[in-house]
């Protein structure tokens, strides 16, 4: 053997031992990779493979480019910016693809380019199923980097986010709703590989968005840190959220009874789950839920009221004509309601109250109880009595009232942030949602409703008709026997989409050419107050013109200037106030409505008009003058 | 087919004696400075001058092809041997890992597959041409081994043609290899040949999709597999003259904006009596009455002011008339698939008997109009003049096409190599890659250089761009008015911009030899088009040979 040869022989075997030395290596990797690791070592990711999945394509040219990566990358963004100007979709998916080989781990860029496929190009094409095929690659792709990128879960919500929002909310939705659960076959591509189906699992579009939305949640579970991008509780939302539009859905798609009230069950039980969780408060300073059990919640809110009873009571014995004649009584009873609510809330208190507060609270609720048997041996009369032997009463409700509120301090943090991160998700008016969506009545009204759409689009206007009417009876049978809901927002939008929607009611009256008008209709009088954008006061026209008026003469003289201000301010006062009297008349026909009147039987109370006449009057005598 | 191509050829052979004798005068005139600098006599300096001019041309009656050839064996030799066809082995790696990078729509695969394939051999015969002709003579006169030639009776113009030439033929034969490797691998991965390829497979996507009973997914898939079909012809399509009549029935150049920031489409209001107006002429009538009907594709934009019917889209119509004797026909009325080629067959009503294409093609002389009308009400539908025309042959052969693209590539990498060659006869290696390259980059961007030389361009010129850098400005707003930034813009127009110009004279715009975009899109290239881009390449490089001949005459080499 020649010794050339001899040479090549062993720099080949090096060149092999070297390649088998890096395969203990994948095992550190998978470690390093592992939650384990990554719990010790909170930031550590130095190498591609503890991020995420490699891509060996995208491995090898970062390689080859070594420090010419950003030059390369910057010029592959201007060129998708350039394709897009220029409407070359299917060459700016390459470009994207190109620009993910070479930034793998900018999860900005991920979230980006899954946007722009998405939201942006799918807008550009015309043909539905050219929309949906974007959509369906804006979302693969999200998918994609949510393996490259491992460590973090904004492209796992994003992806949800994509499912509940793109495809669910889009003008579109009922067909590309329809497309995405028809896409459940494999896909061949054109160069013979196949692709595993979109929607493998046969899922609505919504459980899709809700299994995303748990995996971005897990994600954040296994992180042990908050979620980046969006506050915690709004993140963790989003399942359940998935679950309350899935049930909408359905009933959009013609579904109803029990299948319709047991997905608003499956959304209740989400959103109890949901609200049930500890959230942390100021980086763990305090945790709070957004829903306490019944006996809990009851005990933290007879605390609030007996607290801010007695609190006013003790302060307005500061004041000398709280003694005087019925105020006298008045204050006796506030004594008496207050040391009433304190002792059922102190009675009520049970260990698992006080483990929801914060630490300390033990200690200040076991100083207030030692005390409690005092509460019996207040007079509220003798609390309400002037002068030094009232004095020396109030003296020692005080003091028991000082130990109450060192107490009653935590609770009132503890409610302070309930509420907060309560009203960041509405908790309350979902809740309350799913509850009332599953009574029977709702979901008949519901089904009344979907029935006289359908009627209006086919045009069977008096079928159309007499559904709507049966649906708004049960509706304001319903919102009247729960006015907080009735006057939500949400619940108001809604309605409203109903009534002057494009298939709404008020539209198909006008259609039949009949009386309209909320303020005398039956069936809209109830609602009135909820489509007030439409139907605004009369006054504000009146309020829009002087202001042209005004803005067209800048050189006005200065009184009558202030004339006119005067005169706005009089008429939107009075707009405001007879929006207000449209509302507290709705209000009072859905109570007559909860009670069982019906609504084409009722007697319609006329508004009276706030003598919208009167002001102009006076500005045309002073004109005269 | 390019009518009055004559025409474009004698404008460019006047436009190439208006460049090239005052640049041959300026040459003459600059040599003659440079002897009086190195010889301190003008009369030396004269005669020398008059010696090289001379020389050239009693070299040119004196050129030997077997010389030239000799030559030029010797250079392939040499590229041979110091391994320059490693490009094929790079070349195969690059096509068995080409599908990684080439993940696409698949309406747009075959497109993609071709650009890529062009793009490939032209970056890689670059290359090739780049270190071939750029390494031999500088090295050649660094060890001295070029007096072992010149003191052989060799003319100096045979060395730098015998270089070109050499340097040619192995670019010719890399090409034609590597031509017919991605011939076959083209024809590979789309089915054509062999296994099963992308058009089996998206038919079997479609037959899998109408078992599902998913006519939606299937139509889609329909239209992908059409676009890949077309992407695989050779389309000639007969270009038309477009205007816009607007609803008052003015005639326009151009059709209503919707404010796009790229306006090569131009919109018609729907329903409504606006309309979009192709004149053709030179229709071959007795072809299409032979068939009994005339083929015309078209792609439209939608533009939509109202969501409107969401599930079928935007509906058009066209209208065919005889300008000669205004008889009309309306065909059917369709739903636009926006972003994909469409095709409408104007053929007879087997309902009626009227021959309706002898009635409208009768008495034309070869000139049609297609009009085309928006029907949805709100809606805009964009059309620019390359979007419709009408199809005089379906498929004039994918084969040929695609190596009448190659053609393109090969007149480039000519132009490419002459440049090379005709820099290193004065520059050392290092250097003269460098050049070339500017020279390659300026060439693939010349519309941007002419922008900037012309002063076109926002952002300005050499020192304009610079102070906008510096100072982080934007490209719109005016600079301050400062004698220094005076002075600056001054330089950029009366100096920079100068230079600039003379550069888009002197250097070949090599985006104009891609004749290959048609090839992807499945149209078919005119062989007047390749005979005017040969006799444009030609007239690059004569004078690039004839400057090397210059520059290695003038070196005192032995």
């Amino acid at each position: 053997m020649s010794r050339a040869l001899q040479r090549k022989i062993v720099l080949m075997l090096g060149i092999l031992g070297c390649i088998v030395a890096t395969w203990p290596s994948r095992y550190w990797l998978e470690y390093m990779r592992s939650p384990e690791y990554q719990k010790k070592h909170p930031n550590v990711y130095l190498s591609h493979a503890t991020l995420g999945d490699i891509d060996p394509t995208s491995a090898a040219i970062l390689l080859v480019l070594g420090g010419l990566r950003g030059v390369a990358a910057n010029y592959l963004w201007v060129r998708a910016e350039d394709l897009q100007r220029q409407h070359r979709w299917a060459e700016l998916a390459i470009e994207v693809d190109r620009i993910i080989k070479l930034q793998p781990h900018f999860v900005a860029v991920w979230r980006f380019q899954s946007w722009n496929l998405a939201y942006n190009v799918s807008a550009e094409w015309d043909q539905l199923d050219d929309k949906y095929y974007w959509i369906r690659e804006g979302i693969r792709f999200a998918q994609r980097g949510t393996r490259i990128n491992q460590h973090e879960e904004t492209l796992s919500w994003w992806t949800g986010w994509c499912y509940f929002h793109k495809i669910g909310k889009a003008d579109e939705a009922r067909l590309l709703r329809e497309m995405f659960r028809k896409d459940t076959e494999p896909e061949l591509d054109p160069r013979g590989r196949q692709h595993p189906p979109f929607n493998p699992k046969q899922q609505d579009n919504y459980e899709a968005a809700e299994e995303w939305f748990r995996r971005a949640v897990a994600k954040v579970d296994e992180l042990g840190r908050p979620p980046r991008q969006m506050a915690e509780v709004a993140f963790r939302s989003y399942p359940a959220h998935a679950r309350i539009q899935h049930a909408t859905a359905a009933e959009a798609d013609g579904i109803f009874g029990d299948e319709a009230a047991r997905k608003w069950q499956a959304a209740l039980d989400a959103w109890l789950s949901f609200g049930r969780r500890e959230y942390s408060v100021q980086g763990g300073r305090l945790y709070v839920r957004l829903d306490y059990r019944p006996e809990v919640f009851g005990a933290f809110n007879r605390a609030k009221i007996g607290h801010s009873l007695a609190r006013g009571a003790l302060l307005s014995t500061k004041r000398p004509e709280a003694f005087q004649g019925e105020n006298r009584a008045k204050l006796a009873q506030q004594f008496k309601d207050a040391i009433r609510y304190i002792a059922d809330a102190i009675a009520m208190v049970k260990p698992a109250a006080l483990r929801e507060l914060k630490d300390g609270a033990q200690e200040a609720y076991e100083a207030v109880q030692a005390k409690a048997s005092m509460l019996t041996s207040f007079d509220p009369e003798l609390l309400a009595t002037p002068g030094p032997e009232g004095d020396s009463e109030r003296r020692r409700f005080e003091e028991f009232y000082d130990l109450f509120h060192e107490y009653y301090k935590y609770v009132d943090e503890e409610l302070y942030w309930n509420q907060r991160y309560g009203g960041l998700v509405n908790y309350n008016y979902w809740k309350k949602r799913c509850v009332i969506e599953m009574e029977p009545e709702t979901l008949k009204a519901r089904e009344y409703f979907y029935t006289a759409q359908r009627a209006f689009e086919r045009g069977d206007l008096f079928e159309a008709k007499d559904a709507f009417e049966r649906g708004f009876q049960l509706w304001a049978e319903i919102l009247g026997k729960d006015i907080a809901f009735a006057l939500d927002d949400q619940t108001s939008e809604e309605t409203r989409e109903l009534i002057v929607g494009r298939l709404g009611y008020q539209r198909l009256l006008k259609q039949l050419d009949e009386p309209a008008d909320p303020a005398t209709h039956p069936i809209l009088a109830p609602f009135h107050y909820m489509i007030e954008e439409f139907e605004p006061p009369p006054q504000y026209e009146e309020v829009m013109r002087l202001y042209g008026r005004l803005q067209q003469e800048p050189d006005m003289d200065p009184q009558e200037r202030q004339r006119i201000e005067k005169r706005m301010q009089e008429l939107i006062a009075a707009g405001d106030r007879l929006k207000e009297k449209r509302k507290q008349r709705s209000i009072e026909l859905l109570r007559r409505a909860a009670r069982g009147e019906k609504l084409t039987e009722m007697e319609i109370p006329p508004l009276e008009e706030d003598e919208p006449d009167s002001g102009a009057h006076e500005a045309r005598t002073e004109q005269g003058n | 087919m390019m009518t009055n191509w004559w025409e474009h050829v004698l404008s460019g052979v006047a436009r190439w004696f208006a460049v090239v004798l005052p640049s041959a005068i300026a040459v003459v005139a600059l040599t003659f400075l440079v002897g009086i600098v190195r010889f301190r006599s003008p009369g030396r300096s004269a005669k020398w001058t008059f010696e090289l001019v001379f020389g050239l041309f009693a070299d040119l009656g004196r050129l030997s092809f077997a010389r030239i050839w000799a030559l030029a064996l010797h250079t392939i030799k040499e590229s041979i041997r110091r391994r320059v066809l490693l490009v094929l082995v790079v070349f195969g790696f690059i096509f068995l890992f080409a599908g990684w990078f080439l993940d696409t729509a698949p309406a747009a695969q075959v497109k993609v597959y071709v650009s890529f394939v062009y793009r490939t051999i032209g970056i890689l015969l670059f290359l090739v041409a780049l270190l071939v002709a750029c390494t031999g003579l500088p090295a050649d006169i660094q060890r001295k081994t070029i007096h072992t030639v010149v003191t052989k009776p060799v003319l100096r113009l045979e060395i730098v043609l015998g270089r070109f030439l050499g340097v040619a033929v192995l670019c010719t034969g890399i090409l034609l290899l590597m031509g017919t490797v991605s011939y076959i691998y083209l024809l590979r991965t789309t089915g054509l040949l062999g296994s099963a390829g992308a058009i089996d497979f998206m038919q079997e996507q479609i037959r899998r999709y109408e078992r599902e009973g998913n006519t939606r997914m299937a139509e889609k898939a329909r239209a992908d597999l059409r676009q890949i079909v077309n992407s695989l012809k050779a389309r000639v399509p007969l270009y038309g003259d477009l205007d816009f009549i607007d609803e008052r029935g003015q005639v326009k150049e151009k059709g209503v904006d919707v404010g796009f920031e790229v306006t090569r489409r131009s919109f018609i209001p729907g329903a409504t009596s606006a309309y979009a107006r192709w004149h053709f002429r030179g229709v071959p009538v007795e072809k299409f009455l032979a068939e009994n009907r005339i083929p015309v594709e078209f792609t439209f934009e939608v533009f939509r002011t109202t969501k409107q019917d969401v599930e079928r889209g935007v509906k058009a119509e066209l209208t065919f008339r005889n300008p000669r004797t205004g008889y009309y026909v309306l065909s059917s009325t369709f739903y636009v698939r926006e972003n994909y080629m469409l095709r409408k067959d104007f053929e007879d009503d087997p309902a009626t008997p009227e021959n309706e294409v002898k009635a409208l093609l009768d008495g034309s002389q070869g000139e049609l109009v297609v009009e085309v009308r928006c029907l949805s009400p709100d809606q805009y539908l964009g059309m620019a003049q390359d979007d419709l025309y009408i199809l005089v042959e379906e498929d004039a052969g994918f084969g040929v096409n695609f190596f009448k693209g190659l053609v393109g590539v090969w007149l480039q990498v000519l132009l490419v190599s002459a440049l090379a060659i005709t820099f290193s006869t004065f520059l050392s290696t290092p250097v003269a890659i460098l050049a070339t390259l500017t020279a390659l980059i300026c060439g693939q961007f010349m519309d941007f250089v002419a922008g900037v030389a012309l002063g076109q361009l926002h952002g300005g010129g050499l020192l304009e761009s610079l102070i906008r850098i510096v100072t982080h400005e934007n490209l719109l707003r005016r600079l301050p008015d400062t004698p220094w930034i005076r002075v600056a813009l001054a330089l950029d127009h009366y100096f920079f911009n100068r230079i600039l110009q003379g550069v888009t004279l002197v250097l070949p715009d090599l985006t104009q030899y891609s004749v290959w975009v048609n090839v992807a899109r499945g149209f078919y290239i005119d062989p007047i088009v390749i005979l005017i881009r040969s006799v444009a390449a030609v007239g690059y490089l004569l004078p690039f040979v004839l400057v090397g001949y210059l520059m290695l005459r003038s070196r005192e080499i032995a």
